[in-house]
């Protein structure tokens, strides 16, 4: 691993620099990939870990750098085509399969081996797939269709795939976060063959157990930058969190003045409340003026607790209570009814129209109040919107801004969706990732806005996988992973470190030292 | 789109000067007033995200039973009846759409059908010509030079104009067809305004029925034949998109007129029926394919 095999490395991004709108997502981010190398990619939400991905398989373009795979120089704007052509395949969790074809028609599917006469030879088709399998290691049926496969086969057939197709570079995102030990084992046997053909795989993920077991070289990144690049025998699970979490400063942060007492009785119970493949047996509850955070990744459940209050998730087992008496879930409109509000990071399922104007939106709940004989008085509706619109701090121009919120920033579309709810006076707030893709003065705003409603005596649900933002607005922390919740924190235990610890369950008793009988506590 | 109007009718008048005659041009808005009113009818239902195959039936079903009823029940009732067609049609649309859960493609164009059936059935092929003697004057009449079915077609665009620019259930429609499940929880009742919108849809559909069976002078149960295809362009040239959320009054009155435009200039020009159909065709895609292009300063409906 040495300056003098440059010419031999498969893949050699370089300085690159992405930026969208105001928020610089990689900043000079360096990424080598050698020959057969197994070279994990981690970092928290946001860190840039998929745009560096979008931007080798050229989804996305760079703003600059350089990128050479098998020391060939990639232009400034590739298309994904010609990245693929160039053996660059990505697996993601939704494979590219057509769910309805066998295996052996999904394989062969733009590589069709043709006869003689030209039709297709179904013949070199299915012994060309027993040859894969057999090469990989796996045994697939493979005149089955793609849709009858579990998950983890119908993984492998996508790899499988990509292989027929010429495959000389995997990324892998989250590849096991669908699947048990024994699946994930079968992949990792699968991911060493090709290593040890030389194909180099990249692989992202949350899970610091699987990647102490099959990467030998891992790259951290935090908040675009490029943080460090090691081999994975080098490090501790401990000191790979600390490079991702770093020294806690994230420009801005909200101050959080106490909201709550525990002297009434709590708002929302939860009892018991499970939903298949999603989470099993959370408990917990909100006293009013609390913000309760859920953190997890984004296969840990915690976004599905959220959906569930909103009463978007079916099949849900387990009981809610809100204000004393219980509560059916079961419709997003039993919610609403209830005075719930909820924001997410899809503005369009929280309920924003895209196509109407920011104060479209903030008085489309109430307009009619604004009707003087029939006719909306449109200076009245200005001041009435002007003056919710001041409570998430969404500037006057902005509000009055013709312009369809699709065009607006990721921030102001989360104010303008904040601002419709507040007019409801709601009575709980529900949030799940609401600051993805926000820039950070937004970020902020909406952290403080979300304190603002805590004030009043409002009980908050947080759900995100970003942990800056559960250490910045919430009193009281519920860490979820695999669908369960492992860990609850509160005051000095609700920083970065222990929550990433709790999050990636990097408990490993002998890496931690308990010689002080403290444990995981504050570090 | 005023644009490309301006520019076709410029471009016909300058090659047979006939076009701009006042005889012509009021022969041209004759032609496009039922389109007009089936137009307006289909921007309230697109704006909201659906769409109505069935208008061009209601005109056949309404103009019938105005011819058929007007001799022996005079103009007034036989009137009422004609556009009690229409909304009976429409809320039918609306109920089955709403509560049977299907697309509005695939009811209205249930709609369509059977409604022309009935009305073949009714008539038993051929036209009405039993009509009297004043039955024309609502379709050629005039008032200050300006024909009467005209004046109806400028009174019901105001109104659509008011309704969805003014009125609290008009911004209710734009959001229904941007977002449904949005207005949903928003607190609209999405179900009304759906309905509302097909029954306001039948009623000017009927209106251009008995518009056109005034003007001809009869009912044939083919009149207004293939108009739907028509009045769904002339919304979606003028702004409308098929998805919802998106259209205004005057862009779709620019859209019917660039459809009479065509029709009559191509017309004027000697241009052979045949040669007509296919320009109709490319001039329609063509004008949304520019619309969409210069449309770089969007500004929302409300």
């Amino acid at each position: 691993m040495s300056e003098s095999q440059g010419s031999a490395e498969a893949v050699a991004m370089r300085g690159i620099c992405k930026a969208f709108g105001d928020t610089q997502a990689l900043r000079s981010v360096d990424l080598l990939l050698l020959p057969g190398e197994v070279h994990a990619l981690l970092g928290e939400n946001g860190a840039g870990k998929s745009t560096l991905i979008k931007i080798l398989t050229g989804i996305l373009h760079r703003d600059a750098g350089t990128i050479a795979v098998f020391g060939q120089e990639i232009h400034r704007s590739p298309s994904p085509a010609s990245i693929r052509r160039l053996g660059v395949r990505a697996c993601y969790q939704e494979f590219d399969l057509v769910p309805g074809m066998s295996v052996i028609d999904n394989l062969a599917l733009g590589e069709e081996p043709r006869s003689r006469s030209g039709a297709l030879d179904h013949g070199a088709a299915a012994a060309r797939a027993e040859r894969v399998f057999e090469d990989i290691g796996v045994e697939i049926p493979i005149r089955k269709a793609v849709s009858s496969l579990a998950v983890a086969e119908r993984q492998l057939v996508a790899i499988a795939r990509a292989i027929v197709a010429g495959l000389r570079i995997l990324i892998l995102d989250e590849p096991t976060s669908a699947l048990n030990a024994g699946e994930a084992a079968r992949l990792f046997d699968v991911i060493r063959k090709l290593a040890a053909r030389g194909i180099p795989v990249v692989y992202v993920s949350h899970r610091l157990e699987d990647i102490f077991e099959i990467s030998n070289m891992v790259t951290v990144l935090r908040d675009g930058l490029h943080v460090s690049t090691q081999p994975t025998e080098n490090l501790t699970r401990l000191e790979l969190i600390s490079l991702m979490t770093g020294t806690d400063s994230t420009g801005r942060r909200v101050t959080k003045t106490a909201t709550h007492s525990r002297n009434t009785k709590a708002a929302l119970i939860i009892d018991h409340l499970s939903a298949p493949d999603a989470f099993t047996d959370i408990t917990f509850s909100v006293w009013p003026g609390e913000v309760v955070g859920i953190a997890g990744s984004l296969d840990s459940g915690a976004i599905d607790v959220a959906s569930t209050l909103f009463g978007r998730k079916r099949h849900v087992t387990g009981s809610v209570c809100f204000e004393g008496s219980p509560i059916s879930l079961k419709r997003p409109e039993q919610a609403v009814g209830a005075g719930f509000a909820f924001v997410t990071e899809d503005r369009k399922e929280s309920g924003l129209c895209l196509n109407l104007s920011p104060k479209a939106n903030i008085s489309l709940t109430h307009v009619e109040k604004y009707a003087r004989w029939g006719r909306i008085d449109k200076g009245l509706e200005r001041k009435g919107v002007e003056e919710i619109a001041s409570h998430v701090r969404l500037a006057p121009d902005m509000v009055n801004a013709q312009i369809p919120c699709r065009q607006l920033s990721g921030g102001n579309q989360q104010k303008v969706l904040l601002a419709k709810w507040l007019y409801r006076d709601p009575k709980l707030l529900i949030l799940a990732e609401p600051t993805r893709g926000v820039d950070v003065g937004a970020r902020a705003d909406i952290h403080a806005v979300i304190r603002e409603i805590a004030s009043r005596s409002v009980p908050v649900v947080l759900a995100s996988s970003d942990i800056n933002e559960i250490v910045d607005v919430c009193d009281r922390v519920l860490v979820m992973r695999r669908g369960e919740i492992v860990d609850e924190l509160t005051g000095q235990r609700i920083n970065g470190s222990a929550i990433l610890t709790s999050m990636l369950g990097a408990a490993d008793t002998d890496q931690v030292d308990t010689a002080d009988g403290k444990g995981r506590s504050d570090n | 789109m005023l644009f490309v109007l301006v520019v076709l009718g410029a471009s016909i008048a300058s090659a047979n000067s006939v076009f701009i005659s006042t005889t012509n041009l009021t022969n041209l808005l004759d032609q496009v007033v039922v389109y007009a009113l089936l137009a307006i009818g289909e921007l309230y239902v697109i704006v909201a995200g659906d769409i109505d195959l069935s208008n061009a039936s209601v005109v056949a079903a309404s103009g019938t039973s105005y011819a058929a009823m007007a001799e022996h029940h005079g103009l007034v009732l036989a009137g009422v009846v004609a556009l009690s067609i229409g909304i009976g049609i429409g809320v039918l649309n609306g109920v089955i759409t709403v509560y049977g859960r299907i697309p509005s493609f695939i009811t209205t164009l249930g709609t369509l059908t059977a409604v022309e059936g009935f009305v073949l059935l009714a008539t038993n092929g051929s036209p009405i010509y039993n009509v009297p003697g004043n039955f024309v004057h609502l379709g050629t009449g005039k008032w200050l030079t300006i024909p009467i079915s005209v004046w109806i077609v400028l009174v019901c665009a105001v109104i659509a104009w008011y309704v969805l620019a003014q009125r609290p259930f008009g911004r209710h429609l734009y959001a229904v067809g941007g977002n449904r499940m949005a207005a949903e929880v928003s607190g609209i009742s999405v179900a009304r305004v759906r309905i509302t919108n097909f029954t306001i849809a039948g009623f000017l559909a009927a209106l251009g029925g008995i518009i056109f069976a005034s003007r001809i002078g009869s009912g044939t149960p083919t009149m207004g034949a293939n108009y739907e295809l028509g009045a769904i362009a002339a919304v979606v040239i003028g702004g409308g998109d098929l998805m919802g959320g998106q259209g205004g009054v005057t862009g779709t009155l620019i859209g019917v007129g660039i459809l009479g435009v065509i029709a009559n200039g191509l017309n004027i020009l000697g241009v052979s029926a045949f040669w007509q159909e296919i320009a109709v065709g490319v001039i329609i895609v063509a004008a949304v394919i520019l619309g969409r292009m210069t449309s770089g300063g969007e500004r929302p409906p409300v």
